[in-house]
């Protein structure tokens, strides 16, 4: 039977095996292993000792498949990830094995399909690295971050109840009770209202940026035209008021989270139109291009833009750039923007120089049929 | 409750601010409801059943029920009053600062007739009791006198 030692002529079988020792034997931070065609081991290196626990001795001649937790056997991803091998060349793959201590290892590697000239299987490289701690530090972090974002929702909604009675008595104080208050207590509860109404924008915020993050909501096909167009009558009275020009090529349909996009587009444009220059009318342009294995959108304005050192920061939770006095806003529309296209496996980022508008892209992944 | 009001609105809510806009808003739009108030579900319940258990039974118009209540989950409590042989047909109208679709699924389930979020203005305060007294309560009352018949 042919074997790997076939693949350098003139080195027989025993030569390249003991080659093969020598090369790779002793590396113990790396598991190297030899399948044949079937998916039985040839060779198990120090390294898949080490990670595995089981000795080479126990594993010769055996199914690397045995080390797939229960619930990957049943489901045939040993077998699955040979035919990917042999199909594609190669096959990259993370995923729970079995310890012979009866714990688990996070193993991450590539498992390659090695051919003779004439392109038959010799069998399977797998060589393969145990990142455990890093899996774990993940696992850990995204629970942090459930919870963190989690917190957030029920704190902002929690904050909301208290505030709409603050809004509530201040509406009545003054319909109520304004003649009854000299100029200066009016003007107290004017500050008060304002205070209030400007706090429950900033919850509301709050909560979307909380819900951006949210896997559970769906993604289906949506005409990226139809979302920009109800945006943009949403935002007639600012573009009347501006006297603004908002033009469109055509776009897409994608495969989105419609409400969150269209969340997306109401922010760049409502900052499009915030971020005016004094006297001159918002001419507000976007399209959308396909460029390698994505869509990438561009809201382009020609407004006060963004100095080059804030391009970075502008996209964090909080991030004002302007005084409360001159611009309205609760810092959040961009962060929400970045986490919601961050879900849709996309990026956001801008260009601009100040006194010549911005350029905010954003991408958003292409699927085969798009 | 007496009989000189036309409409006996029974008010779950433990909140006393909320109890008192209710109060003004109410005042404002018709004042001829009368409004009685239970802080939590067990008081809520044992009032109920009291009013329920005379004879003949003196059952209010409408019940107001918030969803979050001190003692025990609003549902809960709508769930009893929809088994309770006499309040069963007393409509149920949830009043909540929840806009979760699970609680708005769950008070349908259970046959709230109506589910509100609380408004956040005075003006669409009065508007939402105008718009219960006026447009959902008789719309409740002919649905139930058909049913009978």
């Amino acid at each position: 039977m042919k074997d790997f030692g076939d693949l350098i002529s003139g080195v027989s079988q025993e030569d390249y095996k003991s080659l093969f020792q020598l090369a790779f034997g002793a590396n113990s931070s790396l598991a190297i292993i030899l399948q044949d065609p079937e998916g039985r081991v040839t060779f198990w290196n120090r390294g898949a000792e080490c990670i595995t626990g089981f000795r080479a001795e126990e594993m010769l001649g055996e199914f690397f498949g045995a080390l797939f937790l229960p619930e990957d056997r049943t489901l045939k991803v040993p077998e699955r990830e040979l035919l990917e091998a042999a199909a594609k060349g190669y096959t990259e793959n993370e995923r729970w094995l079995h310890h012979k201590s009866d714990t688990r290892f996070w193993g991450s590697g590539i498992n390659t399909c090695i051919r003779d000239e004439s392109g038959r299987s010799l069998g399977y490289v797998k060589v393969f690295r145990d990142r455990t701690i890093s899996k774990q530090t993940e696992e850990k972090i995204n629970r942090i971050n459930a919870e963190l974002t989690h917190f957030i929702h029920l704190a902002s909604h929690d904050l909301q109840e208290p505030l709409r009675m603050i809004g509530l008595y201040l509406e009545l104080l003054k319909k109520r009770c304004g003649e009854k208050l000299d100029r200066e207590a009016n003007e107290f509860v004017e500050h008060a209202g304002n205070s209030a109404r400007r706090l429950q924008t900033l919850i509301d915020d709050l909560l979307k940026y909380s819900q951006a993050g949210n896997e559970e909501e769906s993604f289906a096909p949506a005409d990226m035209s139809s979302i920009f167009d109800a945006v943009v009558d949403d935002l007639k009275p600012a573009v009347d008021g501006k006297k603004a020009i908002v033009t469109r090529q055509t776009m897409p349909i994608l495969h989105v989270n419609a409400p969150q996009i269209s969340e997306v587009f109401l922010n760049l444009l409502s900052n499009a139109l915030k971020y005016s220059r004094a006297g001159v009318p918002p001419v507000i342009l976007v399209d959308a291009r396909p460029i390698n294995s994505e869509w990438v959108f561009c809201v382009q304005d020609n407004g006060i833009g963004i100095p080059e050192n804030q391009q970075q920061a502008i996209f964090g939770p909080f991030k004002r750039l302007h005084a409360k006095d001159r611009y309205a806003g609760t810092g959040l529309g961009l962060a929400i923007c970045k986490k919601i296209i961050e879900r849709h496996k996309g990026r956001i980022w801008l260009e601009s120089s100040p006194g010549h508008g911005a350029r905010f892209y954003f991408s958003l992944p292409r699927r085969q049929n798009e | 409750m007496s009989a000189q009001y036309q409409t006996e609105i029974f008010s779950i809510e433990d909140n006393p601010a909320e109890r008192r806009l209710l109060e003004i808003f109410l005042a404002q739009v018709d004042p001829r409801c009368h409004l009685t108030f239970a802080e939590t579900g067990g008081e809520a319940s044992k009032r109920l059943g009291e009013l329920a258990g005379r004879e003949p039974p003196c059952l209010p118009d409408l019940i107001l029920l918030d969803l979050n209540l001190p003692d025990r989950d609003g549902h809960s409590l709508l769930c009893e009053i929809r088994n309770h042989p006499k309040l069963k047909d007393v409509p149920v109208i949830i009043f909540s600062n929840s806009r979760n679709p699970a609680d708005m699924g769950k008070s349908q389930t259970y046959q709230a007739n109506a589910y509100f979020t609380k408004p956040p203005s005075a003006d669409e305060f009065e508007a939402l009791l105008r718009r219960i007294l006026t447009v959902e309560l008789p719309s409740y009352r002919r649905f139930e006198r058909e049913s009978v018949a």
